[in-house]
């Protein structure tokens, strides 16, 4: 019997090497990805709680898996669908959990946990998220939209929309949600679903193609939409647009899954179920066609399941969910399509990407490097800083501004071109092709997204200093935008004098003087010349007063002193001749900023671009 | 000293043993001689199962049993034996085996233990070769023996009361006519209800289950009358549906099921000659299914099973036999995603030859089911038809070395297959009409030995593989996923079980009962994948559960202690995924006095919190008494 025991217990651990977890790995990546860190969030799977937030951190070349549960002690819930950023704030969408987490993106702490349930408490299933005016708009499968306060993270109202909408975007003061359908399989929808802003209620809905899922909106106010078709896998999966008048174009000959638009341009991929093929490709929203058919090439990415990317230096991030059960993989590409590098076993089924810039926090306006090589020269329209430096000829005040803007470290501050039509000419050693222009926009705490104190001023390049080409902003195909504007400046009599303009438009104002600023004359003195006239491209006005301060909005991209540095960044891909199309450009020397908006406020002034260096990214 | 294995196999195919000799046998508690079977056969009768209310209860004291149980009375419960999956093993209720077709796995968290004699898990098969072709048809067999009926007049009547508004009376009648062609009748009823609303700590929030609770109401007749027996089985039940536990949205579900299934099934056996038995099994299942769910969609399902089967013994000298088994299944499913129906032939030669040493068994068993479902194409009606057949061969040894110690060795192979379910092929948008039958492969090698019949011990290696394993995947979509044939898993095992039963005082024992599982069960389907050469999801590295018995005047302490090492709740072993281990340890109270047996049970005593299946937490310290009359 006592021998039986033993060979009982020499059994019991013959074999005593338990389970164990396999390690992760620490992808090595070079530090400089143009952003503090990059959050990715996974979507996890259904019922089994897995939804994740993770974060790599560049500098630090520190991946975190869970920085969601790390930094709240809790867990992220249960199929986390969605995630967008407003502000300072991160907003991940929690469908089966029922929940909206606001997280602040320099922490990663939840700062509100917003529940989505319906009168009887029922969870909603919030699917995705969009925002306009400091209110977020969340789409819900129970059929509904609702309305949350940014500030108070409240939801103030709710109103209905189609059948299961799975994609939602805001243009021209309408949200839009794709109704997709029943997610047993058995029914797919095909509307969209239009909701009016200020009156919050559904106006129209609009017939798409089959299984309507991502949207997402250029700066024309076109809406892209990417259908998925048949629940069996075999698509088509439809690109479509719904421009202003709600007429639809199809792109047959774009397969489109997913996609992001980002300053203009689209990066879509697609993932054929059935053929078990994927493609990715950029297109330009402007002039509706395909960029790069082939964008990646290879067959790195098995099951791309989200994109983003990096504004800083037009990195395109790619979520590849892999067999969808086990851990995915990020892959990084350069602009051009290059794979980068990879970050490995983010979480389960990674669906979207947020960059956190080092300067997201506060107004953003660090420098530390400037390439400006040489001032070619500078002749500000009238203004509250003009003459400030009193120099008497223009030979005095163009040393004072290459005094400030020729120093390498960006230490210098800032020049201002006045009034509309201001403009300075730079030049440069090495050619360019993405930079950063420096100024001192920002944006107000609690109205962060929407603007602050921007003071766009039209970008221009040149390769030879004599032949111009504007770099195509955001507000380029704006009809408010006036491309053949001319103003002409009056020296003021006696000198002290608001400064009288007319334009060609038949506007006339004058550029008021204000306590603050008391220089003998807003009008440059160094200059004998009576008027001043300056042609360019007028800008729509960006101001609005509100309630003790008046906001300057911020154009969604392409402007000089429009955006705080960290966002402020420009392509040479963007410029365009006079007529509007394309223009390739390899060997740009030359710069030159205007002021671009003509527009005066009794509290702040006229609106006028200030410069403080420029920093070249890529050349 | 009674050998149990003879007594099942009696119980399952001979009527000539009386009632009391059988009533006996099942209140004894204690190991017995080595049994000569070559496929390992694991038993625990009414005596040892006080403490359990469902057949999934007394399974997880089996070694090589992985259960997985979604909570509460009312949580699904399926058995995977050695990792090969929970539709791999049959369920056989006395003899005649239990179906479903739609999910092709059977929930053993619905087969109450009142009036269970005894339940029984053989691996491959049993060491019976004169049974319905049906039975070796698995890589595994779950036996459950009920009550027989009694020619005297036998009443039981009891009634269990229990935490979580459990409540469960039965009562159970047997007699016989007093003309003496008069058949033994006997008569089964019990219902069960549980509110189920326990607490649980999840994810660091505590909160109470709903929507769990259960009703269930069970009846049959049986009915024996030489060698002939039958039964009407009819069982119906209503219950919520409370989902995971879902962070933030916690008991959110309104969903209901409810249920019917009743089946009538009947058995003859003849002796012909000393060489010749026949025996014949028919049954005929009903089973209704209805589904709401928070949405008030509704889905309905009905399956219809016809079973005949009848099988021949041929015993040429003595020790040697051969049978014949030939079974036809008819399998219909009406539901409003489609209305498949299969025609399964099973046909199984079996060949066995015993000595003093040597048992040696082999069978070849052939497999041909015809399937069609009428499916729409481009508006036409068209009847699919598909078409599986295949051959499955089972070979196995045992034998005793030494004529003086009651050891044996003991070795088997298996190749069988499973069909896929009408889901895995049906299902809307999720069935894959193109599957192939999931295959397993069995080898064994093991020995069981005896000490005096006062303690045995069993230990068996074994080595298995998984093909074409059915596998959700999302082939067609992130939201719907589709079936496909594309696992591979490799299992090498071991399983150790051992009873000890020691006298103390005059009659009073000490009864000891243990098993134990080491499982690797190994991902292989993909070199390239993430979770190549990882465990398998839910399968422990180690397993075990015990209990210890100490009889005394006063009464009867009962001990018992399920345990499993860490899981993953996926087929990626990483941090995330890892599921701790658990040890839910129970004591059992019980004491006889006259006609009134008493029980009184505290379940989980440790009050552990944890999960066997993700998002689903177990119910904490609970408690159950349970009263019995009998007469």
């Amino acid at each position: 019997m006592k021998n039986a025991y033993i060979i009982i217990l020499i059994l019991f651990f013959a074999a005593c090497k338990d389970l164990k977890d396999y390690p992760l790995p620490q992808d090595d990546i070079n530090g400089n990805q143009g952003a503090a860190g990059v959050y990715i969030l996974c979507e996890g799977l259904f019922a089994q709680n897995s939804a994740s937030l993770a974060y790599y951190a560049f500098e630090e070349k520190r991946f975190t898996r869970d920085i969601f549960s790390e930094r709240n002690g809790r867990k992220l819930g249960d199929t986390a669908n969605d995630m967008q950023q407003y502000g300072g704030k991160i907003y991940i969408v929690v469908d089966n959990s029922g929940t909206v987490e606001v997280v602040d993106v320099r922490t990663g702490k939840s700062v509100k946990q917003i529940p989505i349930r319906n009168a009887a408490g029922k969870n909603r299933h919030p699917r995705c998220i969009a925002f306009h005016e400091g209110k977020a708009y969340v789409a819900c499968f129970d059929s509904t939209v609702c309305q949350i306060d940014t500030t108070t993270f409240e939801i103030e109202k709710t109103t209905q929309a189609g059948a299961y909408p799975d994609g939602i975007c805001i243009a021209d003061n309408n949200i839009y949600t794709s109704n997709s359908g029943e997610r047993n399989g058995t029914k797919t929808g095909n509307t969209v679903s239009i909701i009016d802003i200020p009156s919050f209620r559904k106006i129209k809905e609009i017939a798409v193609a089959d299984n309507p899922f991502k949207m997402a909106a250029d700066s024309e106010g076109d809406v892209y939409l990417a259908s998925r078709g048949s629940y069996r896998g075999d698509g088509p999966y439809m690109l479509q647009k719904i421009n202003k008048q709600m007429n639809i174009t199809s792109f047959p000959n774009i397969e489109a899954l997913n996609f992001c638009i980002v300053r203009d341009t689209a990066y879509i991929y697609c993932y054929n179920f059935v053929t078990q093929q994927n493609t990715v490709l950029t297109f330009d929203c402007l002039r509706e066609q395909v960029i790069d058919g082939d964008f990646i090439k290879g067959d790195m990415l098995q099951t791309p399941y989200g994109i983003a990317v990096n504004t800083q230096n037009g990195d395109v991030y790619i979520a590849d969910a892999g067999s969808f059960t086990a851990t995915g993989d990020v892959y990084c590409f350069d602009k051009k399509g290059a794979y980068k590098f990879k970050i490995s076993d983010v979480g389960i089924n990674p669906n979207a990407m947020i960059f956190a810039y080092a300067e997201n926090s506060g107004g953003g306006n660090n420098k530390t490097i400037n390439h400006i090589a040489e001032v070619i020269d500078y002749h500000p329209a009238p203004g509250q800083f003009i003459g400030e430096g009193g120099a008497a000829d223009y030979a005095a005040e163009l040393q004072r501004v290459r005094d400030i803007l020729l120093r390498a470290d960006g230490a210098g501050g800032l020049v201002s071109l006045g009034a509309w039509g201001g403009y300075i000419t730079l030049g440069f050693d090495e050619p360019l092709q993405r930079f950063r222009i420096y100024g001192n926009a920002y944006y107000y705490a609690g109205y962060e997204n929407i603007g602050g104190s921007c003071e766009p001023g039209i970008v221009m390049v040149s390769e030879n200093g004599a032949e111009w080409y504007e770099l195509r902003g955001a507000e380029y195909n704006n009809p408010q935008t006036i491309h053949d504007y001319e103003i002409t400046y009056y020296k003021p009599n006696p000198i002290g004098a608001d400064v009288r303009w007319t334009d060609n438009k038949g506007g006339a104002g004058y550029v008021y003087r204000n306590n603050y600023h008391s220089q003998p004359s807003y009008y440059p003195l160094w200059t004998n010349a009576e008027t001043l006239t300056f042609k360019g491209c007028r800008l729509p006005d960006n101001g609005e007063q509100l309630s003790g301060a008046y906001l300057l909005h911020a154009f969604a991209y392409g402007y000089a002193d429009n955006q705080p540095n960290a966002e402020s960044v420009f392509d040479i891909a963007d410029a365009v001749d006079n007529a509007g199309n394309a223009v390739a450009l390899n060997n740009v020397r030359y710069l030159r900023v205007y002021s671009a908006v003509n527009l005066y406020n009794a509290v702040i002034g006229e609106v006028s671009t200030e410069i403080g260096g420029v920093e070249i990214i890529d050349n | 000293m009674k050998n149990f294995y003879l007594i099942l196999i009696t119980i399952f195919l001979s009527f000539n043993i009386s009632a009391q000799e059988m009533l006996d046998s099942v209140n004894v508690i204690a190991p017995t001689r080595a049994s000569k079977s070559p496929t390992p056969t694991q038993t625990l009768t009414a005596a040892e199962m006080k403490n359990a209310v469902l057949v999934s209860d007394a399974v997880k004291h089996f070694s090589g049993v992985t259960v997985k149980d979604y909570g509460g009375i009312g949580g699904i419960k399926t058995v995977s034996v050695r990792s090969l999956g929970s539709t791999h093993t049959a369920v056989a209720i006395d003899g005649i085996p239990l179906n479903d077709c739609q999910s092709g796995q059977i929930d053993l968290g619905r087969i109450s233990l009142e009036n269970v004699s005894s339940i029984s898990l053989a691996n491959a098969q049993s060491d019976d070769i004169f049974q319905p072709a049906k039975l070796i048809a698995s890589a595994s067999l779950l036996s459950i023996v009920t009550q027989k009926p009694e020619d005297k007049f036998h009443l039981k009547a009891s009634t269990k009361l229990g935490s979580f508004g459990f409540f469960n009376p039965a009562l159970f009648i047997s007699g016989k006519g007093k003309k003496s062609f008069a058949p033994t009748v006997a008569f089964n009823g019990e219902w069960l209800s549980a509110k189920g609303d326990y607490p649980y700590t999840f994810e660091g929030v505590r909160n109470r289950r709903t929507n769990s609770d259960v009703q269930r109401l069970r009846s049959d007749v049986s009915l024996y009358s030489g060698a002939f027996r039958a039964k009407v089985y009819y069982y119906q039940s209503a219950q919520g549906l409370p989902g995971a536990v879902i962070i933030g949205n916690s008991n959110a579900s309104s969903e209901r099921m409810s249920d019917k299934n009743l089946f009538a099934q009947a058995s003859y056996q003849k002796e012909l000659s000393p060489k010749w038995k026949w025996q014949a099994n028919g049954k005929y299942n009903y089973s209704y299914f209805h589904y709401r769910n928070d949405q008030d969609s509704v889905t309905n399902y009905r399956q219809d099973e016809y079973y005949l089967s009848a099988a021949v013994l041929f015993r040429p000298v003595s020790g040697l036999s051969f049978a014949f088994a030939n079974d036809v299944l008819f399998n219909k499913l009406n539901a409003s995603f489609l209305n498949p129906q299969r025609q399964t032939l099973l046909t199984a030669l079996s060949a066995k030859y015993v000595n003093e040493h040597f048992l040696v068994m082999g069978n070849v068993l052939a497999t041909i089911a015809n399937e069609n479902v009428v499916v729409e194409r481009s508006r036409n009606t068209v009847v699919e038809r598909s078409r599986n057949t295949r051959l499955s061969p089972f070979i196995s040894i045992s034998y005793k070395p030494f004529a003086s110690q009651d050891l044996r060795l003991r070795a088997f192979y298996k190749n069988i297959f499973r069909l896929p379910s009408f889901n895995d092929l049906y299902y809307t948008n999720i069935g894959n009409a193109d599957l192939r039958p999931e295959n397993t492969t069995q080898y064994n090698v093991g020995a069981i030995y005896s000490f005096r019949s006062k303690m045995q011990i069993h230990a068996d290696a074994y080595y298995n593989t998984v093909t074409d394993k059915i596998i959700a995947t999302p082939k067609r979509s992130v939201f719907i996923w589709s079936m496909e044939n594309v696992g591979k898993v490799e299992i090498r095992g071991l399983d150790i079980g051992f009873e000890a039963a020691q006298p103390y005082w005059r009659d009073k024992n000490i009864l000891l009962r243990g098993s134990y599982t080491y499982q690797e069960a190994i991902d292989v389907t993909d070199s390239q994948g993430k979770t190549y050469g990882h465990q398998i999801a839910y399968t422990p590295r180690f397993s075990g559960a015990g209990s210890a018995t100490v009889e005394t005047a006063w009464v009867d302490v009962s001990l018992s202690v399920v345990w499993s090492g860490k899981r993953y709740l996926s087929g990626q072993n990483i941090a995330p995924n890892r599921l701790g281990g658990y040890a839910d340890m129970g004591i059992t109270l019980s004491r006889k006095i006259k006609r009134i047996s008493l029980t009184a049970e505290m379940l989980n005593v440790f009050d552990k919190n944890y999960e066997i299946v993700r998002s689903y937490p177990m119910a904490g310290r609970s408690f159950r008494v349970g009263v019995i009359w009998e007469m």
